[in-house]
This record gives structure tokens, sequence and C-alpha cells, in this order.
């Protein structure tokens, strides 16, 4: 009798690499995705000491059959988990910084689709803070976040540096 | 870095954060296009994307566990 395969919690990804340390993964319906941590040194202030360690994670439906946004896939945030992870296994003193992409004003889906990515970690190994920015001559909602490991031995500095930010302080020009 | 040469009243700083975020999102766009572009052209991911694609064939649909 054929052994049953296990239930898979993911797609298979792909890690491209280069200078943005881009992953790739293709979902049943054909939607392909890049995953990239995009170095910010300066996205904390160009004072902040750990800069080398700061990337912007940017996640793109590089193609897509339908040219339209991809419907609800349960298997995408699994994925998206498991390379951030993977990331972080190769380097535990990354800063992952996220800023939700208001460009089409779909930043509230964008910041629930990162919540259920960042809900497929294991929260003990990982510390994250967030702060939502609101303009209000234009009505938009700026979500921003950054994610460590919660052994990082930088911890309170970039606590520190990401309340400075969202204070208005360290803004990079 | 832009130098302070005074206090900033929270209000400006705020206006200083919310334009910094819209240069951001100015930059994303640029960057989206910029990865569309590299998605068509570059030889490296298109090759990478190929074999993701046949491993995916040869592996099946997955399964979702909920």
């Amino acid at each position: 009798m054929k052994k049953e395969e296990p239930p898979l919690l993911g797609y298979n990804y792909i890690f491209i690499g280069g200078v943005d340390s881009v992953y790739g993964f293709i979902t049943n319906n054909n939607n392909s995705y890049e995953v990239k941590f995009k170095p910010s040194p300066y996205a904390l202030g160009d004072d902040f000491a750990f800069g080398e360690h700061i990337y912007e994670l940017v996640l793109k439906v590089v193609d897509s059959p339908t040219d339209k946004n991809p419907p609800f896939d349960a298997l995408t945030a699994p994925t998206v988990a498991a390379i951030i992870k993977d990331f972080y296994d190769r380097s535990s003193l990354t800063i992952t910084i996220y800023i939700c992409d208001t460009s089409d004003r779909r930043e509230m889906a964008r910041w629930y689709k990162f919540n259920r990515w960042y809900d497929h970690f294991n929260a003990n190994n990982y510390f994250r803070a967030d702060q939502a920015v609101l303009d209000e001559k234009d009505g938009v909602l700026y979500h921003c976040a950054f994610i460590i490991k919660a052994n990082n031995p930088n911890k309170m500095a970039v606590i520190t540096a990401f309340n400075r930010l969202m204070d208005g302080y360290n803004v990079a020009k | 870095m832009e130098t302070i040469q005074h206090e900033l009243t929270a209000e400006e700083r705020h206006e200083r954060l919310v334009a910094f975020l819209k240069r951001h999102m100015d930059e994303k766009r640029r960057d989206e296009q910029e990865t569309r572009e590299r998605y068509k052209s570059d030889p490296a991911i298109r090759e990478a994307f190929a074999k993701l694609k046949q491993e995916n064939e040869e592996r099946g649909t997955p399964v979702v566990r909920l």
C-alpha cells in the first residue's frame, strides 16, 4: 500500500539571492511571488549603530495569470513565514522593517496579511513592534513594524531607534 | 540625515515623518516596476522560477492543513 504523504505546510520556495536576497514561490493558481529583503541601512537613522543588519521586507506578485490581485490563499502566509525564518537563520541579528504600501489604498488588507504571516512565527522566538502613522491631510494610515529575534543583543537599541523614528526625530532625509 | 538647528515641535516632527513615508512609497512604486521588469528579463530569475514550477508540477497540489 502506498504510504500517504503528510500535508504540506506551505509552497516550495527558492532562494535566488542577489543584493536584495530574493526568494520566489508559485501558488496553486500560478501566481508568482517574490519576497525580498532590501538592505535599508539608514531606515532607523544614519547614526544607528547596527544599520548593516536592517532590511525592508518586500512581497510582490511578479506574475499573475489574471493580472488581478490574487485571492486569499491559505498557503501563502506559512510560506512567507518560512521564508522570513530562513532569512533569520542566515543572520540572527537581522532587523526586518515592514512599511505597508499605501499606493492603491489597500494598506489595511496588506496589514492584515502581514499579521497573518507573523502569526505563523513562533512568537516566543521573535519580538515585534509596530505603529500606525496617520496622514490627516490625505487620510492615509501608514502601518510600520519591525521584527527581530527575541534574543537579539541589540534589542533595546532597535526599540529606541524605532520609537525615535516614529516620533519624527531620526527621519532619514 | 537632516541636521536639526532648533527643537522641532511634535507637529513638525510628525510632518517630517509623513513626508518621509510618502517618499518611501514613491520609492516602493519605482522598485515594484523594476522588480517586475527584472522578473521578465533576468535569466537567473527566469531560471529559478522555471525550476520551481517544474518542482511544483512534480510534487502535485499541496494539501492545506488549517
